[in-house]
């Protein structure tokens, strides 16, 4: 049985692959092209949409509401068909429905059966894998285990906390331990402590091979564990890489400076001759000099000058934009982000 | 396949939580003990496991009127119960499954679990059907033993009843489920359902007395009906199910014909010196339709074959609107 199964789905892909290069692209999980969603009532969710995450890394997707989000994690998961699409999943083609039993989706809403408690939620999942009894014995108290849900195991989840459902909804997506998982706000309602036992959670599931495709509006949580992001605004990816890569050009210096520098017209002319801005605190008595520059050689001349003039150096520092700043950046601007180096 | 057992098994579980769930099987209990606690005695015949007692010159212990009265009254609580109000109230409570299903929250995690929309479907679809089955086959059971006790009949043909009523809810249940996927709101599926039932016995009760519908309008001094008319209704209704001759062959199939007519019985029957029996039969008579010309073995395959049919494409046309509905 196992023999024909393997031949058809062979025979399938082989055949795919030959019509279609994309699904050779086995180094990646996630391999969009171009996908687009236009609803019935005409709301272009996403547009000609074009992201590649790769096996076995942490993929954060960020937006504002209405950004495409949901759409484009359904569409992924065969929830929703694309209305135009090249590209693969797991090396299916999307949409394809035999990707299901490498797929885990914890969705952001998810809905709970009011007939089953939380053992067998997770039993029926199995059942859904088709796991045979004993290894989805072993698998449920293995998940109830992991999500720290195994005193709740014959209580029903509509009794959970947001959190604990949130952990359930983690275990079920792990029950068929499957290569890609998708998270919708996995951290959504859960306390601190339960906060950080899902980051480490996600954080095994790397070390075990798999990819994490995680959606959150929690940005510091997204900068503690994705190894790459992408910023959807509008149906399209505006910014997508490394957190290191997408703050690169926010990248600076920042002087602070004893005293006000701003009656110093002969260092201000200079600072602004790099690009660079001046301000004062508050209470007056340090200035904040900011230059847009990621190279120390370009801040030297403003230090000589400073030390030249008997400024009291406080501090010297590189900065970068932290993941909210780029992604407030990215809603004020509507995606269109600026070169922000004119020095470099 | 494991899926659709697997979702075949969580629907059963989950109607069997429903309060209507036990309303019916207990309704059925009820049934095969009011048929239970009939019993007739040396002077007449009693209810409620002698309770009430009532003085009978004819139906007494071993009569021909005690098996005439208790396959009579067997076989009306399977038409009635089994085959009627019983599948109706499990569709009461299955009109909700597939609505709910297709609720985001409950579909992001069904069916990203499954590599098939159709197994989902499916699997609700044939634990709804299971589901109806458990008071049919209680009542059935109840009524089969009953004979037993009562009368020393065995009849094992009772348990026919059980495939015909069954492929009349499949039928109903089929349509529930399209219109559960069409509108995703359980009241909209079950109330058009349940029209949909009521209009299908209304068209095939006509096409299946045209002569009656003649008898009628000459009555009335009118034209008689265009046959052009009557050809028609039958060409409309031969590919919807055939509840009328299903319920007529269930009727035969399970035999419980006693040695005298079962309306004689009623007509007999007497509260003090009112002549109820007879007075409802002549009322009966007054309204009776004229019968339907007998089911033969070749007409009843055709009405299992067009129903199975009809079952299938209900439930073709569901899957193939899920498969093209977003989730």
């Amino acid at each position: 049985m196992e023999r024909v199964w393997f031949l058809t789905r062979f025979l399938r892909h082989g055949m795919l692959a030959f019509v279609m290069p994309e699904v050779k692209s086995i180094d990646l999980a996630i391999d969009l092209k171009s996908l687009t969603k236009v609803y019935p009532n005409g709301v272009q969710a996403l547009d000609g949409l074009s992201m590649r995450v790769k096996r076995g890394e942490i993929y954060g997707l960020l937006g504002p509401n209405g950004a495409g989000k949901s759409t484009l994690i359904k569409c992924l998961t065969g929830l929703v068909h694309p209305t135009a699409c090249r590209g693969t999943v797991l090396g299916f083609p999307v949409g394809d429905p035999e990707v299901n039993s490498l797929l885990g989706y914890l969705p952001e809403n998810a809905s709970w059966p009011e007939h089953h408690t939380a053992g067998q939620v997770l039993d029926f999942a199995g059942r859904l894998h088709g796991l045979v009894p004993r290894e989805r014995t072993r698998r449920v108290t293995e998940l109830l285990k992991l999500s720290g849900l195994e005193a709740w195991r014959n209580d029903r989840p509509q009794h959970f906390s947001k959190g604990m459902r949130q952990r359930l909804g983690v275990a079920y997506a792990l029950m068929g331990n499957p290569e890609l998982v998708f998270l919708d706000e996995p951290t959504d309602g859960v306390d601190p402590v339960g906060r950080k036992e899902i980051r480490d959670l996600i954080r095994d599931l790397k070390r075990e091979g798999k990819t994490v495709f995680v959606n959150s509006h929690l940005l510091g949580e997204l900068e503690m564990i994705c190894d790459r992001m992408a910023i959807l605004m509008r149906g399209r990816v505006v910014r997508q890489g490394s957190l290191e890569e997408l703050t690169l050009e926010s990248c600076r210096y920042e002087i602070a400076v004893a005293g006000n520098l701003l009656d110093n017209f002969g260092l201000m002319d200079l600072i602004h001759r790099l690009g660079g801005t001046v301000a004062l605190t508050p209470d007056g008595v340090e200035s904040r000099i900011e230059l847009p520059t990621r190279r120390p050689q370009l801040v030297q001349p403003v230090v000589d000058a400073l030390r030249q003039d008997g400024y009291l150096l406080l501090s010297v520092a590189p900065a970068r934009q932290s993941l909210e700043e780029l992604f407030m950046e990215a809603i004020r601007t509507g995606g269109q982000f600026k070169t922000r180096e004119p020095g470099d | 396949m494991s899926s659709l057992i697997a979702i075949a098994y969580d629907t059963l579980t989950l109607l069997c939580r429903r309060r209507l769930f036990w309303l019916n099987v207990w309704l059925s209990v009820v049934v095969v003990l009011v048929v239970a606690s009939m019993s007739c005695h040396g002077t007449g015949w009693s209810l409620g496991f002698g309770l009430k007692s009532w003085p009978s010159g004819y139906l007494v212990k071993g009569s021909s009127w005690e098996t005439t009265l208790f396959f009579g009254v067997v076989q009306r609580a399977t038409q009635w119960w089994v085959a009627g109000a019983a599948p109706l109230l499990a569709l009461f409570s299955m009109a909700s499954v597939v609505p709910k299903t297709l609720n985001s929250g409950q579909a992001a995690l069904l069916f990203t679990k499954t590599q098939s929309r159709a197994a989902v479907l499916l699997g609700r679809f044939a634990g709804g059907v299971i589901f109806a089955a458990i008071p049919a086959l209680i009542c059935v059971t109840g009524l089969f033993l009953t004979l037993g006790w009562r009368l020393g009949v065995w009849e094992i043909r009772l348990f026919l009843a059980l495939p015909f009523a069954l492929l009349l809810f499949s039928a109903l249940a089929a349509v529930t489920v399209m219109l559960g996927v069409l509108t995703k709101s359980s009241s909209a599926s079950l109330v058009v359902a349940l029209i949909f039932a009521a209009s299908v016995m209304a068209l095939q009760d006509a096409a299946s007395h045209p002569a009656g519908v003649e008898e009628e309008t000459e009555l009335k001094g009118m034209e008689p009906s265009d046959p052009r008319g009557s050809l028609a209704l039958q060409i409309v209704t031969w590919p919807l199910p055939r509840t009328h001759e299903l319920m007529e062959g269930m009727s035969r199939a399970i035999r419980l014909s006693g040695p005298r007519p079962f309306r004689d019985l009623v007509r007999r029957w007497r509260i003090g010196n009112l002549r109820v029996g007879a007075a409802a039969a002549e009322v009966l008579d007054a309204t009776a339709e004229v019968p339907a010309p007998p089911v033969t073995p070749l007409k009843l395959s055709e009405a299992v074959l067009v129903t199975t049919g009809f079952c299938g494409l209900a439930l073709i046309a569901a899957i193939v609107l899920l498969n093209r509905r977003d989730l």
